[in-house]
């Protein structure tokens, strides 16, 4: 087993050096000339050059790659801000942990309202009640985010005043963001759970359990819901990384000082260096997530461990 | 042989499935009635209903889409179909048990083959946690599985394992009837024999009854004491062995029995009944058989033959056997 989890975080090692070079890529090949947007229009040739150097933009795309990742890797240094000179390692440890807080708070919303009404609407299938609640579900997966947004800031904030706008000064501020990154993987995650009870229902041991006299509630907890859980696993780490790629339109929207903020406002501004950590930050995330999934499946199905187990049999 | 006591009674059980596309008559007024340490097989094609009835008898059937039309089902003193749900639970798996056909799905796949054995005896018995393990330990060998495997997943052993092991669990609390629906028919031949043997001799060490559910006339010539044939969920023909297998009266039977491959016959095919089952979701008037039936004659088109005794305890639902 703990040769599975090394061997499982070392393959984070492979996907982030082809991701960043992807990016970093496509970075290079964007249009637009970073050194001549940040140097000001009344900056000289000399002043560029200057910039050039100090960014080490003057090499060849390649060695700038490969000094990028020697920098991460031996200083933990993702480079200069273009914009504002400062480091963006800092810039990054600022923000994050407000984009942390959001996808977070807004798993929660999630997994307390998808899951309880999945199982509902999938023991109570065509129910008035899984009626409904499949409808919201459609809804909620067809509705854009930013409008979305819009409405539960005109709702909640200008005409109730209930809820603050925009910041992220204490939890409240959170909230409305919150919610609105959570309906739509709320309806994901309720769709997901809903099939996945209705498919493990079928199931003949759900009969063996039933024929060896057992109450429905164990039936539920015991044998239906461990078995829908790899599912709908699958479907939370998902929606990890779909939280956090929707971060950006919903930190805009309500102008939280996040990580997802940053990255749009870099994009917009030709801070490449600062777009590049961010995303790596996103996909260091993103394989942690998946990691974790990874070894909580092998920890419930013991299919997954057997595998393992024969595997390491075989190869020794 | 002595006098033995009545354990299950079936009369005139009529189970229909309510689909979108029409109602399904699965069965059809089926009656016959097992005594305590008794085996019968049920046979028939598919569709002919045997699972429904066993489902029945287990009162596992959803409603919806199944529907209970009429009949009663009594076992011992009691009448199944008016339990209550919390009884019902207490009769399942400790008086009656049931073994589905695939034996790959019918256990949970995340437990241990242990703790499925467990489960069973500890709804049903005062046990505390160690001594359930102890006896869930001892079933398990009676069916053949080593104690040491007690802490494995289904998905580490074989078909026919596996089905030892459900066995086990239908037979954990010692139930007084035992429902086998194809127990074998996913399995291969071989450990066919296995499997059955063992559901013999368990019978005979524990005095449980037994329905023995399947398509196969060999099976229950080796297996039972008694067969049903039953055909779009009537009972067609219904006697002791011997009856059906040296006087078979009703046509389908004796199709049943073309459609075994006999060994010593010259000709190298199976004889199929030609033609399939009517759509069980149409009443018909006449004889349920007779769109596929050699000896049909008018009146089988127009009326319903009634089961009517051909011998001591050998009944038949044709006009025209003989
Ligand atoms: N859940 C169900 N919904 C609708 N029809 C069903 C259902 N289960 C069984 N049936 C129908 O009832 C009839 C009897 O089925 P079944 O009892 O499974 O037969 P057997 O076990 O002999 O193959 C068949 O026509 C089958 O199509
Ligand atoms: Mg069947």
């Amino acid at each position: 087993m703990l040769k599975y989890v090394v061997k499982r975080i070392l393959w984070i090692l492979p996907v982030m050096i082809g991701a960043s070079f992807l990016v970093f890529a496509l970075l290079n090949a964007s249009p637009g000339d970073p050194a001549r947007i940040h140097t000001g229009s009344d900056a000289t040739e000399a002043d560029i050059e200057k910039f050039r150097q100090d960014h080490g933009l003057d090499k060849p795309f390649i060695v700038q790659y490969c000094d990028y990742i020697y920098k991460v890797f031996t200083k933990g240094d993702l480079g200069n801000s273009y914009r504002s000179n400062t480091p963006v390692a800092g810039r990054i440890a600022q923000t994050f942990p407000v984009t942390l807080k959001l996808t977070l708070f807004s798993m929660v919303i999630m997994l307390l309202t998808g899951i309880p009404l999945g199982i509902l609407s999938a023991l109570r299938q065509y129910s008035l009640l899984d009626g409904i609640v499949s409808f919201l579900g459609m809804i909620g997966v067809s509705m854009p985010n930013f409008w979305l947004a819009l409405q539960l800031i005109l709702i909640f904030s200008f005409h109730l005043g209930w809820l603050p706008a925009s910041g992220s000064q204490d939890m409240r501020y959170f909230i409305l963001p919150a919610v609105t990154a959570g309906i739509a993987g709320m309806a994901t995650i309720m769709r997901t759970t809903r099939s996945a009870i209705l498919e493990v229902y079928r199931q003949d041991y759900i009969k063996t359990a039933e024929a060896k006299g057992q109450k429905e509630s164990v039936i539920i907890w015991r044998h239906m819901l461990k078995n829908a859980s790899l599912p709908i696993i699958t479907v939370i780490s998902a929606s990890f990384c779909g939280s956090l790629a929707n971060s950006t339109v919903v930190e805009t929207v309500f102008s939280m000082p996040g990580m997802c903020k940053l990255l749009v406002d870099s994009i917009v501004s030709l801070d490449n260096i600062v777009v590049m950590g961010a995303i790596m930050v996103l996909a260091v995330t993103c394989c942690i997530v998946n990691l974790v999934t990874d070894l909580v499946f092998a920890a419930i199905d013991p299919r997954i461990k057997s595998q393992f187990k024969r595997r390491q049999v075989k190869g020794s | 042989m002595q006098e033995r006591e009545r354990l299950l009674e079936i009369e005139d059980l009529k189970v229909e499935y309510i689909t979108d596309s029409g109602v399904v008559h699965a069965v059809n007024g089926v009656s016959f009635g097992l005594d305590h340490g008794e085996i019968i097989g049920i046979v028939g094609e598919t569709g002919a209903g045997k699972t429904t009835i066993a489902l029945s008898i287990m009162r596992l059937l959803q409603t919806p889409p199944a529907r209970m039309a009429g009949g009663s089902i009594r076992l011992g003193g009691t009448d199944i179909l008016k339990e209550s749900k919390k009884n019902m639970r207490q009769i399942r798996g400790k008086k009656v048990s049931m073994i589905f056909q695939d034996p790959m799905t019918a256990l949970n796949p995340l437990e241990t083959v242990g703790a499925q054995v467990e489960e069973v005896i500890l709804i049903h018995e005062k046990l505390s946690r160690v001594d359930a393990r102890k006896k869930a330990v001892e079933i398990l060998e009676m069916v053949g599985i080593k104690g040491e495997r007690f802490q494995d997943y289904p998905s580490q052993f074989s078909g026919g394992m596996k089905q030892r092991i459900v066995i086990a669990i239908a037979l954990a609390c010692r139930p007084e009837l035992l429902i086998a629906d194809e127990p074998t028919t996913a399995l291969d031949v071989t450990i066919q024999n296995q499997v059955l043997a063992l559901i013999r001799n368990l019978k005979n060490e524990l005095n449980t009854s037994v329905i023995l559910i399947t398509h196969d006339l060999g099976i229950v010539a080796e297996m039972c004491e008694k067969v049903a044939v039953i055909y779009a969920g009537e009972i067609v023909e219904f006697g002791e062995i011997a009856q059906i297998y040296d006087h078979t009266l009703h046509p389908y039977t004796r199709g049943l029995f073309g459609s075994i491959p006999n060994i010593n016959a010259t000709a190298d095919r199976l004889q199929p009944i030609p033609g399939s089952m009517h759509d069980p979701r149409i009443e018909k008037k006449g004889c349920v058989f007779a769109d596929r039936c050699a000896i049909r004659q008018e009146c089988c088109e127009k009326e319903k033959p009634e089961l009517s005794a051909a011998g001591e305890g050998h009944y038949v639902r044709c006009f025209f056997a003989s």
